[in-house]
């Protein structure tokens, strides 16, 4: 299972935007998905998909978060029956339910449409520093890797002996997969920042990127449009 | 030796790779919490809070904040917490709040590691409840229960593992590094 | 061009791990520094590049200087402006989402111009032979094509000193042979100053122009490279000859009398059975179609293969920790699995845990837990340090750790995947040693390995494995090419 959607590859009118413009977007998603009321979050969560469509953002992306929100829904749903009843209880847990799902779908789709890079020349632009800014690449960059370590330390330690798949068990053998996993990150982050700094990363302020970002014209549209949009919704 | 604020590049890098760590082993804690108590973050906690003083006792801030923003921004990103909305204010929160203890303690003690463990539990699992009640709407009684039962399980458990594990990193001699 | 007066080193634990040094690297020579496990090698050369006392923390009562400029008064990224350091894990130092992008971290940290990155990154692959590879995710690359990698990322900066910590380390002799022959170029068409650390010396005797041997920390020879290869005996000084045919530099003792073993095909049933298997990750197309594998009491078999064949896949499979998609594997009595990673499954607070912790598991008693454990770190020669932790070890000695932790459960089988990578010419003998005694007591070996001298000594058998299949091949050190 892929702890973290890559970024998906495209060349649609959304995937040119500037990121700035993106994260405007998603806060503005973001916004009405925690301060709208339900018709107002659920307009937004059309608008949200209406603009997945036009990314060409495969839905199969989305089935396992799908399936945990289902998980998610059911234990809404129960304690609030306890609570409220049937009626009010239902209504309480589908609210939060889609606000949830508003909120889970604008933050997967700003990550599958902005470029880790990106993300990074947003931060530089904004005055961060660039040894902060580019940390967002390394994550994504690092994701897969740590994935494949745990995989070996799991499939170590069953060759020692180990078993995961009663609880008890998975229990003991959490200590075993833990420990060796942070040793091994501890590790491999400082090899990371001796062969960064040997690269000369921190050596000046500023360094050459080789993407470079602009907010255009079409940018400052779609981002007053959004912006619009969600003080609308809001206060609707 | 001890540094509160460090910005050097191990600490940036080690942040961030922590907080994938943190990540996986969260997933793991969340199968075996749904296995027993599906209602309660029990594991989830502990490792929560686990995580939250590794990341301050490691790396100092704010790379202690970056592990848990990281943890917060894969976990929302992957929609595999749906809770994980609540992550980035709970997240960073704690992890400042159990470095403004740990800072002034020398970490070496059982009492020391649990002191922290409370000010970083119920500050992170205030974040937590409140979004519960107010974006949510969870019956306040429901949540206030829930968080409880999660912030003490941290604060027990976290202290525990977090000695354990803290103290095998130092026997480990990677601790042994210029900053 | 380097001048290093190093009095002491040591470590906050307080061990001297370098003393009375110095060291005068002139410009434009290929210095290779050489010597055993625990030396000192890599702390010597994390000195002369200022990773000691900037980035690791010790006691350093000595100056290095590189043309004429304090490497303490400077900062690590400073340093990389004129000196390259690469250390001995290649995979972590790709830390960019495609090659590309990794070529040009260096020249992009040091300011210059998008074009000039853009020409230099052209050129740092194209010396490399990895062009096709620019716009590669990292991870997605072999062993020998991230070395290739890593190696190009210093290179594009321009450097005049470059300096390597085993850079081919994991690599098998073609990989190796490669990697040094574009260390060598490169050394020769820009006059720069080489020091490369390295366990087999011999693979370098006609590039570098000068050795220097370490022993305990101090230096105890530092001579030409004709005088070096000519005067002393690489394996008295527990360094490796070259790759090649050489069964005297194996030298597995016989069984003791009354306890030859017989073992072969003629002699009773397999202790490792496969038939008919079929396996293929989710997918993907089947990897294997229709194996068949049998292995005897007392043999040691040699599974060979170029890189993606599914080798550790296979060797997987017969461990269990993988299951078949179709037919059998049957194993008779335990299985111990050495992995090419030993990291993996070290958590233990010491050596001593580390070991015991499978059987604790299994509740044996303390005392049998005592005899077993003392038994095996003496076998791996690593008792006198049983309460140290594990990472405190060189990575040759966690090798033997990780295999002790495999001896100590008294295997029927024992699957090894690359058990001499890392290992100095005298840990790998101890190996060779081990593994001749296991098979002589009536233990299989299932062995994965690209070091032609430990096949050809102890194999009984070989088998490659290419295009899903299986074919049994001599086992006599060569591997046999595939189309």
């Amino acid at each position: 299972m892929e702890l973290f959607p890559q970024y998906h590859n495209g060349d649609s009118w959304i995937h040119r935007r500037d990121p700035r413009s993106k994260t405007v977007f998603f806060m503005a998603g973001v916004a009405v998905a925690l301060a709208g009321e339900p018709k107002s979050v659920t307009f937004m969560f059309l608008v949200l998909m209406v603009h997945g469509i036009m990314a060409r953002l495969p839905p199969a992306r989305y089935k396992t978060a799908a399936l945990v929100l289902s998980v998610t829904a059911v234990t809404l749903v129960v304690v609030q029956l306890i609570f409220n009843g049937v009626v009010t209880g239902l209504i309480m847990a589908g609210e939060a339910v889609l606000r949830l799902a508003c909120f889970m779908y604008a933050f997967m789709q700003l990550v599958q449409w902005t470029h880790p890079m990106d993300l990074a020349l947003m931060g530089v632009k904004m005055g961060v520093p660039y040894r902060f800014a580019m940390l967002p690449v390394l994550m994504v960059r690092f994701i897969p890797v740590m994935e494949r370590e745990l995989k070996g330390i799991f499939e170590s330690q069953y060759a020692r002996g180990e078993r995961f798949d009663s609880t008890r068990q998975k229990l003991r053998g959490f200590l075993p997969v833990l420990l060796p996993l942070v040793l091994r990150s501890l590790k491999c982050g400082q090899e990371i920042a001796l062969a960064m700094e040997t690269k000369g990363f921190g050596y000046a302020s500023r360094r050459t990127f080789l993407r470079d970002i602009s907010f255009t014209a079409a940018d400052g549209l779609w981002t007053a449009g959004m912006v619009c949009l969600s003080g609308l919704l809001i206060t609707y | 030796m001890k540094k509160f604020w460090r910005v050097d590049t191990k600490a940036l890098v080690g942040g961030v790779l922590l907080g994938i760590v943190f990540m996986l082993v969260q997933q793991i804690s969340h199968r075996i919490d749904s296995l027993f108590s599906p209602a309660v973050m029990i594991m989830g906690g502990i490792t929560w809070a686990t995580f939250t003083a590794l990341g301050a006792l490691l790396f100092g801030q704010p790379s202690g904040i970056i592990v848990g923003e990281t943890q917060a921004l894969v976990a929302n990103a992957s929609g595999l917490s749906p809770v994980a909305l609540f992550f980035f204010l709970a997240n960073g929160l704690g992890s400042f709040s159990y470095s403004l203890v740990s800072h002034r303690l020398s970490m070496e003690k059982w009492s020391h590691h649990l002191l922290a463990q409370i000010v970083a539990n119920l500050v992170g699992n205030a974040c937590v409840l409140l979004g519960l009640i107010t974006v949510l709407k969870l019956p306040p009684t429901a949540a206030i229960i829930s968080s409880v039962i999660t912030c003490t399980a941290g604060i027990i458990g976290a202290t525990v593992l977090t000695k354990l594990v803290y103290d095998n990193l130092k026997r480990s001699r990677l601790l042994d590094i210029s900053y | 061009m380097i001048k290093a007066i190093i009095k002491s080193f040591s470590y906050p634990t307080g061990n001297v791990v370098l003393r009375d040094m110095d060291i005068h690297i002139p410009a434009g020579e290929f210095v290779v520094i050489t010597g055993t496990s625990g030396s000192g090698k890599s702390t010597l050369v994390q000195c002369l590049t200022g990773v000691i006392p900037h980035f690791i923390r010790g006691d350093l009562d000595g100056k290095v200087e590189i043309k004429g400029r304090d490497l303490s008064s400077l900062s690590l990224p400073a340093i990389s402006r004129f000196m390259a350091y690469a250390g001995q894990e290649p995979q972590n130092q790709l830390f960019n989402l495609t090659v590309y992008e990794d070529m040009a971290f260096g020249p992009g940290n040091l300011c210059l111009s998008r074009d000039e990155i853009h020409t230099r990154v052209e050129w740092a692959l194209n010396f490399v032979g990895g062009r096709h590879l620019a716009g590669r995710q990292p991870d997605t690359l072999s062993g020998g094509e991230t070395q290739r990698c890593a190696l190009a990322s210093y290179i594009v900066m321009g450097q005049e000193v470059l300096v390597l910590d085993q850079p081919c380390r994991e690599l098998d002799p073609e990989g190796r042979k490669m990697v040094y022959d574009n260390i060598y170029q490169l050394h020769r068409e820009k006059c720069l100053t080489v020091v490369v650390v390295e366990d087999r010396p011999a693979e370098l005797a006609g590039l570098a122009g000068r050795f220097l041997v370490l022993d305990d920390g101090k230096i105890v020879i530092d001579d030409e490279a004709a005088a070096f290869m000519s005067h002393y005996n690489l394996a008295e000084l527990g360094l490796s000859p070259l790759y090649k045919s050489c069964p005297e530099h194996f030298s597995p003792s016989a069984p003791p009398k009354g306890q030859q073993k017989k073992c072969g095909a003629d002699h009773g049933e397999p202790l490792v059975q496969v038939e008919e298997l079929w396996f293929g990750y989710k997918g993907d197309s089947f990897l294997f179609r229709g194996l068949n594998l049998q292995v005897f009491s007392g043999e040691v078999v040699s599974l060979l293969g170029p890189n993606g064949a599914g080798k550790t896949t296979l060797a997987k499979l017969i461990g269990g920790i993988l299951k078949p998609v179709k037919g059998v594997v049957k194993v008779n009595g335990t299985t111990g699995y050495l992995f090419q990673n030993p990291d993996q499954q070290l958590f233990g607070s010491s050596l001593w845990d580390e070991v015991a912790f499978a059987l604790k598991r299994r509740r044996i008693s303390p005392d049998e837990i005592e005899k077993r454990v003392n038994r095996v770190l003496e076998i791996v020669r690593l008792n006198d340090l049983a309460g140290a932790h594990p990472y405190t070890l060189s990575r040759g000695q966690r090798k033997l750790l990780a295999l002790a932790t495999a001896l100590v459960m008294e295997p029927a089988i024992l699957i090894v995947d690359e058990p001499t990578g890392g290992l100095d010419c005298r840990q790998a003998d101890l190996v060779a040693e081990i593994f001749t005694q296991f098979s002589h007591r009536g233990g299989s070996i299932l062995m994965i390995s690209h070091d032609p001298d430990l096949v050809k000594a102890l194999s009984r058998k070989a088998f490659l494995l290419h295009g899903g299949s299986l074919r049994e091949v001599k086992p006599d050190g060569t591997f046999p090419a595939v189309s």
